[in-house]
């Protein structure tokens, strides 16, 4: 206990030592104080620092839209760019040479030679460093939970569930990165690794959500398609009359969209199973922001549109040229509901298939690190 | 009574038998090495560049797995790692990380071999006292020099007071002063009845302090023993003279004329024993011929390194690094 204490301890002294674990705290400090400082609610409107009030009947102090606002903030910007993506990238960047360090002819010896395994001390080196990524997501979620409290009133006790769940992306990651790093023992190889093996899983994921969100678009546009056709259908014979030849044309029409959806639909479906499957055999190192912002009910980004414009579509019709506001609202519920599809996520099949993958790479790497000569 | 094999093996410090490694690519570094190392003795291990002797080193430190290896460490089998707890080591070229300053690294490696916290500190301040780096203790290590380095790097394997300290080239980099210290610091802890192992390629500073040596060449050991067993043979009498030998003298069997000369001439008689050089003593006298020194003399380390790694059937130096098994099929 005392050698595992000391080795983590060590990680600390190697994370204080480290210029770049500095930089990334205070940009981490200062990206929260930055999205959750500038902007104020007032029961008029809002306002960014100490410039005028923007009378607002939608956002201002207390609305259900300026909580949309701060959770998207909160979820989406602070979560999503910063410590899922350039936090994560700062700390692989920054643990790198920890390994190849670690293994190399000189060091390596100095800690074989004591009475502790190879596998328990493999371990440990190895959990010492997700202090980097716990201290980096502890530090920004603590500031964000803060500041949103003290400003807002919002208190986003959730947010606390991005702590580990950014360390097991970092996890994922520095996993591979370890694993390279037993091969090749090279710092600059086992981190280009990682930012490929990163990029690729990046690209299903990708794919994966674009296809869901396409799947659920196409979906919600046959539905409304044959839902108009039917409708049409109805009230002419609730009207005991015949469809008009124009009334007859556009149903046609309404059906034979439908149509047209449901065969795209069939077509994609093989794609879906096959990017599925593979998915689901790879860390899914996108779903962590998915599961942050849902645990945090964050809207999407064009939900938080939509609450911005007061539930209606008539700016959306006005910037997009339509002249149909029906048509219009058509378009934008089905692009939420392909936001909405694409960052629907089972957290329990998300995660367990994923640290399997993770546990089976760290597992590998323990094992070449307890047979290895060095 | 007979001990037994078993018993005798864990009374030794170190006692290996048939250890072979051979690495990828069939590179036999290590061909059936057998050694023996005594407790309170200090041990010296001697070869040429990739005779073995790190892999043999690391083999015992568990840093490289053998092929096979039979034997204990301490009493215990070689690889047993509860044992490296009472084994202090220092590698070659070691790294220490260079976020730690030396006291810090005394002591991250001593808790390592699971000592105290109290006992580390205690430890770590009679250490860097003894190696001379106690101004020097709050400094990250990455400012030292070798020299520097060397004096942390012994005192780290000294940290847990280990039965056994095994030290690779412990002098490499080290000034004549360093030197001289530190191997004052290895005859006090063969004083206290410690056993060192000693790995190095500084023949003179190994037969300083070395009670046995082992030599090993491609991967096996050619000559073990203490300095006198090994050198028994070359063991001898010099008598120094002014002027040629006289006729008595080139006409006693017993007497080798190794340098002539008119101004002085040199005499070995191979005896260890002093009553045998009185009779060509005595002819010396008898012919009135001055007798300038008279010293008993042996084959230094480096002549008996020099003759273990000569190839009796070529007579040409063997060529370095391990034996790459070929087919011969």
């Amino acid at each position: 206990m005392r050698q595992v204490g000391l080795i983590l301890l060590d990680s600390v002294r190697f994370l204080r030592s480290s210029s770049l674990f500095w930089i990334a705290l205070g940009l981490s400090a200062l990206t929260s104080i930055l999205l959750f400082g500038l902007i104020d609610f007032e029961p008029e409107g809002w306002r960014v620092l100490w410039f005028s009030t923007n009378e607002s009947e939608i956002l201002f102090e207390g609305s259900e839209a300026a909580r949309s606002f701060v959770s998207w903030l909160f979820g989406g910007a602070l979560m999503w760019w910063w410590l899922t993506w350039i936090a994560i990238l700062v700390a692989l960047i920054s643990t790198a040479s920890v390994m190849p360090e670690f293994l190399s002819s000189g060091a390596i010896d100095l800690v074989l030679a004591r009475p502790m395994s190879r596998a328990k001390l493999f371990l440990v080196k190895f959990t010492g460093s997700l202090l980097f990524m716990i201290a980096q997501a502890t530090l920004a979620v603590a500031l964000g939970y803060v500041l949103c409290g003290l400003r807002f009133g919002l208190w986003f006790h959730n947010a606390w569930l991005a702590v580990p769940l950014v360390a097991i992306q970092f996890f994922y990651l520095y996993a591979v990165m370890t694993l390279a790093a037993m091969i090749t023992r090279s710092t600059l190889a086992s981190l280009l690794i990682a930012l490929l093996f990163w990029g690729s899983v990046s690209v299903v994921q990708f794919a994966s959500n674009q296809l869901d969100s396409i799947v659920a678009q196409t979906q919600a546009q046959a539905d409304r398609a044959a839902d108009r056709a039917e409708r049409m259908r109805s009230r002419a014979a609730e009207e005991g009359r015949d469809l008009t030849p124009s009334e007859a044309s556009r149903v046609e029409m309404w059906d034979d969209e439908a149509d047209d959806h449901r065969s795209t639909l069939e077509s994609i479906r093989p794609w879906e199973r096959r990017i599925a499957l593979i998915e689901l055999t790879v860390p899914k190192t996108g779903d962590i922001q998915k599961i942050i912002a849902d645990r945090m009910h964050a809207p999407t980004f064009g939900e938080l549109v939509f609450i911005l414009q007061g539930g209606s579509s008539e700016m959306f019709a006005q910037m997009s040229g339509m002249q149909d506001p029906e048509m219009a609202a058509d378009i934008q519920a089905s692009s939420i509901a392909g936001e909405r599809a694409a960052r629907s996520v089972n957290a329990a099949s998300s995660l367990g298939s994923s640290l399997a993958f993770t546990g089976l790479v760290v597992a590998f790497a323990t094992i070449l690190f307890a047979r290895r000569d060095f | 009574m007979i001990e037994s094999p078993k018993t005798a093996a864990s009374s030794l410090a170190l006692d290996l038998h048939n250890v072979e490694k051979v690495y990828r690519g069939k590179v036999h570094a290590l061909r059936g090495v057998n050694m023996q190392v005594h407790p309170g003795e200090i041990f010296g291990l001697l070869g040429p560049n990739g005779a073995g002797k790190s892999t043999l080193v690391k083999i015992m430190m568990t840093v490289v797995k053998p092929t096979r290896c039979e034997g204990t460490m301490l009493g215990r089998p070689v690889g047993h790692k509860p044992t490296l707890g009472r084994v202090g080591y220092l590698p070659e070229h070691h790294r220490f990380p260079r976020y730690l300053t030396g006291r810090q690294t005394l002591e991250f490696y001593a808790a390592l071999s699971g000592m105290t916290r109290a006992a580390r500190k205690r430890r770590a301040s009679e250490l860097l006292a003894t190696v001379g780096m106690t101004d020097w203790q709050h400094k990250k290590v990455t400012s030292y020099s070798k020299g520097m380095m060397q004096r942390i790097g012994l005192a780290q394997a000294l940290m847990h007071e280990p039965n056994l300290i095994v030290l690779d080239e412990p002098t490499d980099g080290v000034d004549p002063v360093g030197r001289r210290e530190i191997r004052d610091i290895l005859l006090g802890l063969r004083l206290r009845g410690k056993t060192i192992f000693l790995n190095s390629h500084l023949l003179s500073e190994l037969e300083m302090v070395c009670d046995r040596v082992a030599i090993l060449v491609q991967g096996a050991v050619v000559q073990q023993g203490t300095m006198d067993e090994l050198t028994r043979e070359s063991q001898r009498y010099e008598i120094v003279i002014s002027g040629r030998p006289p006729v008595r003298i080139r006409d006693d069997r017993s007497v080798e004329i190794t340098r002539e000369s008119d101004d002085r001439s040199t005499l070995a008689i191979r005896t260890t024993d002093p009553e045998q050089i009185q009779p060509v003593i005595d002819k010396l006298r008898i012919d009135e011929v001055t007798i300038i020194s008279i010293r008993p003399a042996r084959e230094s380390l480096e002549d008996l390194f020099m003759r273990a790694i000569i190839d009796p059937e070529t007579g040409k130096t063997l060529a370095p690094g391990a034996k790459r098994e070929t087919n011969t099929s």
